[in-house]
């Protein structure tokens, strides 16, 4: 219910009224095609497809596909995501060489220049990762650490509402921003060097 | 540009901020805290610079404010940065609330 509630309530769409929303096919051709060839595998391709939504989803309040993401040991990815690419495969979309993704086809359809912009610039930010980083950012998120009640269960369904719990895939403005008085003094005599 | 050769600072009372933090949130911290060490400006913290005047800063002593979210939103990590000595020092983590009374008390 709380979800629901802050789902509908959540603001700032300004991108066009229109409702528009990439297939899963589509969705997959359009990042691998962003990716460079020696950067172009299956994990990747996961991990981006679910920054990419959820990013869409916590800024625009509406899905960018209809892809679904679970919850596995390795992070969230696309659901049944080896079906999928086996069957785009058939299809002549894709070329599989065991974890090595190329895409074969551009999408079917044109997306608008703001939506692309938008997806261009969340895959830009996370494919400078490493597959490392990129899974182990994605288990610090707050959707996969619920799905799993924090890696205890694998394999669900990620709620796609749970996006907008994020806090890393926004851009603060600066209304969040500490006011000054709320800065307290240091006491340099008491400072110790962190460790965990 | 901070970089990993920056060496992070805490208060002693710093401490008694991280055994307030609900498990979950302290859990995440570390997490976090980790990237942070390796990298301040990692994209998963999305570090930010806070808007903070010149007499402020001077006030405090330090050249930079920075945050990043711990999660939620509600929970943050305040921290300054002085350059020359390459030094981050955490300021705070909580929420606003924490803050306002910290502050009050």
């Amino acid at each position: 219910m709380y979800l629901d509630r802050i789902f509908k309530y959540n603001v700032g769409n300004n991108m066009s009224d229109k409702k528009f929303k990439l297939n899963k096919e589509d969705f997959i051709l359009y990042i691998l095609n962003k990716l460079e060839p020696e950067k172009s595998d299956k994990i990747r391709l996961n991990k981006l497809a679910f920054f990419v939504e959820f990013a869409y989803l916590l800024r625009f309040n509406q899905d960018l596909s209809n892809t679904e993401f679970a919850a596995i040991d390795m992070g969230p990815v696309i659901n049944d995501y080896d079906v999928i690419l086996k069957a785009m495969q058939k299809k002549g979309l894709v070329k599989m060489d065991g974890y090595v993704l190329r895409p074969l086809k551009s999408p079917s359809v044109e997306i608008p220049t703001d939506i692309r912009m938008f997806m261009d610039t969340i895959i830009d930010k996370y494919s400078k990762l490493t597959k490392n980083e990129l899974i182990g950012l994605s288990h610090l998120t707050d959707a996969y650490k619920i799905t799993t009640d924090n890696e205890k269960k694998m394999g669900f369904k990620i709620n796609k509402k749970l996006a907008l719990l994020e806090t890393f895939l926004t851009d603060d403005d600066q209304a969040d921003q500490p006011r000054e008085d709320e800065l307290p003094r240091i006491n340099r005599s008491q400072l110790i060097k962190y460790a965990r | 540009m901070l970089d990993s050769s920056y060496i992070i600072y805490i208060e002693k009372r710093f401490d008694k901020c991280l055994r307030d933090l609900p498990e979950d949130v302290k859990e995440v911290f570390d997490c976090k805290m980790e990237y942070f060490r390796k990298n301040p400006s990692h994209p998963s913290l999305n570090t930010k610079v806070c808007s903070v005047s010149k007499k402020k800063l001077k006030d405090l002593g330090v050249d930079q404010v920075y945050e990043f979210y711990i999660n939620r939103k509600d929970y943050r990590c305040v921290f300054y940065v002085i350059h020359e000595a390459k030094e981050i020092i955490v300021a705070f983590v909580g929420n606003h609330t924490q803050v306002k009374n910290k502050l009050n008390g």
